[in-house]
C-alpha cells in the first residue's frame, strides 16, 4: 500500500547531500524515517510547523530551515502531512 | 496641530463646582505668579516697558519649542569615517564582553548541558547577511512534501478476498 511514499521517499535519500528523511502525519505520528532522522521527534517537528503557519496566516505553509556549521534540516508541511529533510553541506 | 475639543467657557454662571472649573484658575491672565528676574531692580526709568505675562508666556512656549523641534530635513549625513568605525566597533564590543558574564548567570538556567542551543555567535552579522535558504532546497521541498502527501492520499485497501466466508456445515 505504501510502496509509493517509499519509493519517493527513497528517490529523496538519494538526493545530493540528504542523510536524513522523517514523514509525520498532521496529528505526529512518524509514518517513516530514514537515516540520521529520529522518529520520537516527528512530534515536534510536527508542531513546529504548525506555529510557522500562524506567522503570517493566509501566506501558504513556509518551509523552516535549521542551519548550523555543517548541516541543515529542511521542514515543510503540506496537506497535513509533514516532511524533514536533513542534509549536509559539502 | 488642530484643537480637538472645545467648549464655551461661560457656560457655568452659577459658580457651581464641575469638571471644568479650573483649579488653578484662568493659567494664561494675570494670575500666573510673576517670576522675579534678578536684574528687576536694575531697571533704569525710561528703559523699555515689561513685556506683558501674555507675551513672555507665548515666547517661553516657542522658546522651549525651537529647543525640542528636531528638523530632519537639515540633518548632516552621518558619514563615518573608516577609524571612526572601528574604534566605535572596538568600544561595543568591549561594553558588550563585559556584559557577558552577568548575562550569562542570569540566563544560565536557558542553557542546556551538552548541546546548548543558546549561546553567543560572535560574527553574527555575517550569519544575518547569508540569504535564507538556498533556492533550489526551497523547490526541493515544495516538490517533494507534495508528492509524499499526494502519494500518502493514494494509499487505499486492496480488495483480495472476502473477509467473511461461509463455513460449509451440513
Amino acid at each position: 500500500m505504501d510502496k509509493e511514499v517509499q519509493k519517493c521517499v527513497d528517490e529523496l535519500m538519494t538526493s545530493a547531500g540528504v542523510v536524513g528523511v522523517l514523514c509525520a502525519d498532521k496529528r505526529g505520528m512518524c509514518l517513516t524515517s530514514q537515516g540520521v532522522a529520529n522518529p520520537d521527534y516527528s512530534g515536534s517537528l510536527t508542531s513546529l510547523t504548525q506555529l510557522a503557519a500562524t506567522i503570517e496566516p493566509g501566506k501558504g505553509d513556509p518551509v523552516i530551515l535549521f542551519e548550523n556549521h555543517g548541516s541543515q534540516c529542511l521542514i515543510h508541511q503540506n496537506a497535513g502531512m509533514t516532511l524533514a529533510v536533513y542534509k549536509t553541506n559539502g | 496641530m488642530g484643537c480637538c475639543c472645545s467648549t464655551d467657557k461661560d457656560s457655568n454662571q452659577n459658580g457651581e463646582t464641575n469638571e471644568r472649573t479650573h483649579l488653578l484658575g484662568n493659567p494664561v491672565s494675570n494670575n500666573t505668579p510673576i517670576q522675579r528676574t534678578p536684574y528687576d531692580g536694575l531697571r533704569y526709568p525710561g528703559s523699555v516697558p515689561k513685556p506683558t505675562d501674555e507675551q513672555s508666556a507665548l515666547n517661553k512656549i516657542l522658546q522651549q519649542t525651537a529647543t525640542n523641534v528636531i528638523d530632519v530635513a537639515a540633518l548632516d549625513s552621518h558619514n563615518l569615517e573608516q577609524h571612526e568605525y572601528v574604534e566605535r566597533a572596538r568600544q561595543y564590543i568591549q561594553k558588550a564582553q563585559a556584559a557577558q558574564p552577568v548575562l550569562q548567570s542570569k540566563y544560565s538556567k536557558l542553557i542546556l548541558s551538552k548541546n546548548s542551543v543558546l549561546k553567543d555567535v560572535p560574527a553574527i552579522d555575517n550569519l544575518l547577511i547569508d540569504s535564507p535558504i538556498c533556492v533550489m532546497d526551497y523547490h526541493m521541498m515544495i516538490k517533494n512534501s507534495a508528492k509524499i502527501s499526494k502519494a500518502l492520499n493514494d494509499i487505499h485497501i486492496e480488495h483480495k478476498e472476502d473477509l467473511v466466508v461461509p463455513f460449509a456445515i451440513p
